[in-house]
């Protein structure tokens, strides 16, 4: 069943991998003309630099708002989390339009200076800064509601809150920290709409713009992922170090009624700069509303919206209800420890943090044939590029959650005769609806904001709305592009909303 | 349950694959303004009632990404059609005999300087390289006459021109380099820099920099003459070199992809894009400059005929552009 | 008579400790051995061992002759092996009614459904659990749970039954009932059990024989009797103690 599950996902991920690999002799002149130029790497080392700089400055936000959230008693903390969440599960450029028609030219508040700043290495940072910053403060929140309340209130009987927070809490949120890091790292590494439209010269735009250089070969673009492999591998090392299958419990909100620590006079200040936090990326999602329809750009939308929504919505639920059945099998077999289990994980890790045009081209060589046509020129081909870059969403969801629940319940069915299949289905999975669940929705989001990996090989006529978004971004009327933005954060809330929803009326087992 | 499910799944994709009427469709990839390429394509659609299926470019003064899928899928190719924005990339295309020849019907009207001879790209609706003047800086005696006067020193500074490595300024530098030769192409370059030409990121931002004074003029397309105009930005459009070798034309062009999908679909579909109307609807929609004689425009945009185009080679200049990035490249300050 | 249960040098390291170190035991068809030994002893590595969710470094484990785990490798999973296991938590399906609880085992080996509704019912008779049949595990006090384990594992008339300290949980009125219970089923039954508890008592009422397990090894086997006769260490000497004296 292992196998059948990790098939799956070797053929959509490994694949790709593997057959550039396969074309790097024949093109290695090539490659080592290309690589041997001082461009190539000196892009590497600014797309680097920008990646750590987003890093750093989450990790700075992200941890003391995730332990506020979590732990103290920060007023309308859960609202202030689900605001400050939203804007990540965007695509970054829509973001980064909202800032643009408040700092731009013709923007808001925009002159010539502020435009210059924003079209920069800075504006950049800032944009990436505030999509990101969520990953840091909730994965860090949910790690410390994981924590057990018992080491905490032992500290507490004897030292301050801060030095509980910052000696007991903090350490014991370590794998998270390091997970949100790598996530961050190589979210900002594999971002290519955010740079592209702010100007500013990044290595995985280069790889998709192939550099200027003229005399392209499939291989050439892999000779230019080729300093990207190694990155990927070198987080997956760390990745594999510092947090591994040691995932933290997604035990659901409960943890946030325990006693929280008082702010005291403290309560002002970090409220205030937690609201501002949010409020710097929420505020540009209104500013576009508002140039949308100032602008025209609502009522012309249904003309430019055509399909994509509808592309979007349909290859993401697919390909979130593939993951959802991946990271069933493969998450409990992670969790559980099954042999191979934590190859693939690494694997499907692998694939995710990989950049995505090294998959994107890597996908186009193997799909594109004669005998896959039925795959390649529909959303099927979307489909798998999903699952490959976002199936260790719901590998990691679901082991998270199977790791909290008892295995004598799975190992009492295996003594009245169950087989592996009649456990999953009839225990594992009823027990764990909820993380399965969570998986889906998770993965779905992540594939409504995709851009990196569709660009590169989304089927002619069918383009989900963030592709069409970025092509049009280039020239169309700034209110339509606008409007199309609006249209995207409409969706996204709207698909939020439903999944909340159904989470809160899911009967918990335990 | 899970054999049940991934039944379900493979029944869903396998719908998908079905979903598309593969007859009664055309697959075109086009590095033309989607704002400007998109309602023409709808339209052919309604006169046609086949489906378009589009890829468009995703920036349009930097990337080939169209360029580069086009090659990607070289095994097994997707596309039937390629429209370009300009006369160079399909070019790189033909290099790699991924192009067929068709010659459509409607071809007849296009000068033969703006097509090939063999079928493989037909040119239309051109932008034209100009010069952006800001009339408050410069005086109508001063006005530059040539693409030669961006390094005039009178000018020092004043100057602007987008950077070579992207877009229209890369062929029209190309051009320059196959017209003037290797070595008077270099004393050129050399002279910008001495004169201090500003080089910026794009000709939108050469249209800025004249509409606003901070250079007195600049190289940019008709497409951002027109903007500028349509601001009403005190410029002046000259057509550079009427006297001498003559202004740039870069015509947009459409190719037969070879295997494509559904080659009838896609003779029609050029057939279509190269008819008068769709030249007119271009003019007046994006200030593209009609090649066959005899087409309405709307004010402000000029006819082919109406002035003396610099004589091309399109395919040298795709070599010059290939065998010139190393030194735009240094030249640029990479 | 070919053992129920049988463990032939059976040793099993987990990380770097040794936790049972060439243990052999045989539980006969019809009898009920009794596993005693302090926490830390090794226990449940004994039974994980036999039901086949650990495999022994050495030595070999059958059941009714047939070796199902050897050689270091588990050679038929727990599925499998019919042996039937009540857990110290019990383990009981939270989203399963009781009634389904029962059913689970009985539909996996593909019993039909009329012979499956049947069974069923008739062993809750057994347990007095037969209007509960509806419920849902949490709805269920302490002691009717431990009901529904013990049915769950007796309804699929397992080759060999295993008990892991199932009434450790308990207090003294419902041990007492449920030891009772336990007695009237297994003895009934002729089911070979293995029965793990640190409790003597129970070891001593419920079980044929005894065997001791002190830090991974089988240190004595035998009646209480022999046993009291003559303890082969202190620790057998205390808990044999504190046994009442015989008449």
């Amino acid at each position: 069943m292992l196998a059948v599950a990790g098939a799956v996902l070797l053929v959509a991920a490994l694949l790709p991998i593997l057959s550039l690999v396969a074309e790097l002799p024949a093109t290695a002149r090539t490659a080592i003309a290309v690589l041997g130029t001082a461009r190539p790497w000196g892009l590497l080392l600014r797309s680097m630099a920008l990646a750590a700089v987003v890093t750093v400055a989450s990790l700075a936000a992200g941890v003391p708002l995730g332990l506020l959230i979590a732990r103290t008693d920060l007023p309308f903390r859960r609202l202030l989390w689900g605001l400050h969440l939203f804007p990540f599960f965007l695509p970054p450029l829509v973001l980064a339009l909202g800032w643009f028609h408040i700092l731009g030219r013709t923007g808001l508040v925009g002159t010539e200076s502020t435009s210059r700043l924003l079209f920069s290495g800075a504006g950049a940072i800032w944009v990436l800064w505030l999509t990101f910053t969520p990953v840091c403060t909730s994965l860090v929140a949910i790690a410390l509601l994981g924590v057990d309340a018992t080491l905490e209130e032992a500290g507490r009987l004897v030292a301050s809150p801060v030095r509980v927070a910052t000696r007991i809490l903090i350490p014991a949120a370590r794998p998270a920290i390091v997970l949100a890091a790598l996530l961050v790292f190589a979210l900002t590494i594999s971002e290519l709409a955010v740079p592209m439209f702010l100007r500013v010269p990044v290595f995985p735009a280069a790889v998709f713009a192939r550099l200027g250089g003229i005399d392209y070969a499939p291989g050439e673009a892999f000779a230019l992922a080729l300093p990207l492999l190694p990155l990927a591998l070198l987080l997956l090392a760390v990745e594999r170090r510092f947090v591994g299958p040691r995932v933290f419990a997604v035990a659901g909100l409960r943890g946030m009624a325990r006693e929280p620590i008082p702010l005291g006079p403290w309560r002002r200040i970090a409220s205030i700069a937690a609201w501002l936090l949010v409020l710097l990326a929420t505020a540009p999602l209104l500013v576009l509303l508002f140039g949308a329809a100032r602008g025209g750009g609502l009522t012309q939308l249904p003309r430019w919206l055509g399909q994509a929504p509808w592309n979007s919505l349909l290859s993401g639920a697919i390909a979130a209800t593939v993951i959802a059945a991946l990271g069933l099998i493969l998450g409990h077999a992670a969790a559980r420890r099954i042999r191979g289990a934590s190859s693939l994980d690494a694997l499907s890790m692998l694939a995710f943090i990989t950049p995505a045009p090294v998959l994107g081209v890597g996908l186009i060589a193997v799909w594109n044939r004669g005998w896959t046509q039925a795959v390649y020129g529909t959303l099927a081909i979307l489909v798998v590029g999903f699952v490959a870059r976002y199936a260790v969403v719901g590998l990691r969801t679901v082991s998270s959650v199977i790791l909290q629940s008892p295995r004598d319940l799975e190992e009492a069915a295996a003594t009245t005769g169950a087989g592996a299949w009649r456990r999953l289905g009839r225990i594992v999975l009823p027990l764990s609806a909820r993380g399965v669940v969570a998986g889906w929705l998770f993965a779905f989001l992540f594939c409504l904001r995709d851009l990196e990996t569709a660009v590169l090989f989304y089927p002619a006529g069918r383009e989900p709305l963030t592709v069409r978004l970025f092509t049009l971004e280039a020239n169309g009327p700034p209110a339509v592009v606008a409007g199309l933005a609006v249209a995207q954060v409409a969706m996204t809330a709207a698909v939020l909303a439903l999944g909340a929803a159904a989470f809160s009326s899911r009967r918990a087992w335990r | 349950m899970n054999a049940r499910r991934a039944i379900f799944l493979a029944a869903v994709l396998v719908l998908l694959a079905g979903c598309t009427s593969r007859n009664r469709e055309v697959v075109v990839y086009t590095s033309v303004d989607q704002v400007v390429s998109e309602p023409i394509l709808r339209e052919f659609e309604k006169q046609s009632r086949l489906t378009v299926r589009t890829v468009f470019d995703t920036e349009e003064t930097k990337s080939t990404g169209v360029l580069n899928r086009l090659v990607a899928e070289a095994a097994h190719p997707q596309a039937d059609v390629f429209w370009s924005g300009d006369p160079v990339r399909p070019f790189l295309l033909v290099k790699r005999g991924l192009v067929a020849a068709y010659e459509s019907p409607n071809a007849a009207g296009i000068p033969p300087g703006f097509r090939s001879a063999d079928g493989t790209w037909t040119g239309f609706a051109a932008r034209v390289r100009v010069l952006l003047v800001n009339r408050n800086r410069v005086s109508a005696s001063a006005t530059p006459r040539s693409i030669r006067d961006l390094a005039n020193p009178r000018w020092k500074g004043a100057t602007a021109i987008a950077n070579p490595l992207f877009g229209t300024t890369t062929m029209h530098v190309a051009a320059l380099f196959s017209a003037w030769g290797d070595e008077q192409g270099r004393t050129f370059l050399q002279a910008l820099k001495d004169n201090q030409t500003r080089v910026a990121s794009s000709n939108g931002e050469v249209k800025r920099l004249v509409a606003t004074g901070e250079v007195a003029f600049g190289v940019a397309d008709t497409d951002d003459a027109q903007e500028a105009l349509a601001d009403h930005a005190p410029i002046e459009v000259v057509f550079p070199d009427q006297d001498g070798m003559g202004t740039l034309v870069m015509p947009t062009t459409v190719s037969l992809m070879r295997g494509g999908p559904h080659p009838d679909a896609g003779k029609k579909l050029i057939d279509y894009l190269l008819r008068p109307e769709v030249e007119q609807r271009l003019a007046e929609a994006a200030a593209h400059v009609p090649l066959r004689a005899g087409v309405q425009t709307p004010q402000g945009v000029k006819r082919a005929e109406e002035f003396k185009a610099m004589q091309v080679d399109y395919s040298r200049v795709a070599n010059e552009m290939e065998r010139l990035q190393p030194f735009l490249k240094g030249w640029v300050g990479l | 008579m070919t053992p129920a249960i049988e463990l032939e040098n059976v040793s099993v390291t987990l990380g770097r400790r040794h936790v049972l170190e060439n243990v052999s035991l045989r539980i006969l068809p019809g009898e009920i051995v009794a596993l005693l030994g302090p926490s830390g002893s090794g226990k449940t590595s004994l039974l994980r061992a036999v039901v086949g969710f650990q495999a022994p470094e050495t030595g070999v484990v059958r059941i009714d002759g047939e070796p199902v785990s050897a050689d270091g490798r588990i050679l038929r999973p727990p599925e499998a092996r019919g042996v039937a296991m009540v857990f110290q938590d019990l383990a009981l399906w939270p989203h399963l009614t009781v009634a389904g609880n029962l059913d689970f085992g009985l539909a996996a080996r593909g019993v039909p459904r009329p012979a499956r509704l049947e069974r069923v019912g008739a062993m809750l008779s057994l347990v007095g659990l037969a209007e509960r049949a509806r419920a849902h595990p949490g709805e269920l006090s302490g002691g009717e749970r431990q009901r529904v384990a013990i049915a769950r594992a007796l309804v699929l008339e397992p080759k060999a039954l295993l008990l892991d300290e199932p009434l450790s949980n308990l207090d003294a009125p419902l041990k007492r009932e449920l030891m009772l219970l336990l007695s009237e089923l297994l003895v009934e039954r002729r089911v070979p059990s293995l029965y793990v508890t640190h409790d003597v008592h129970e070891a001593a009422a419920l079980g044929d024989r005894l065997a001791v397990l002190e830090a991974g090894r089988i240190v004595q086997e035998g009646t209480p009797r022999s046993l009291r006769a003559a303890p082969a260490t202190p620790f057998v000497r205390t808990v044999i103690g504190e046994l009442p004296e015989p008449p």
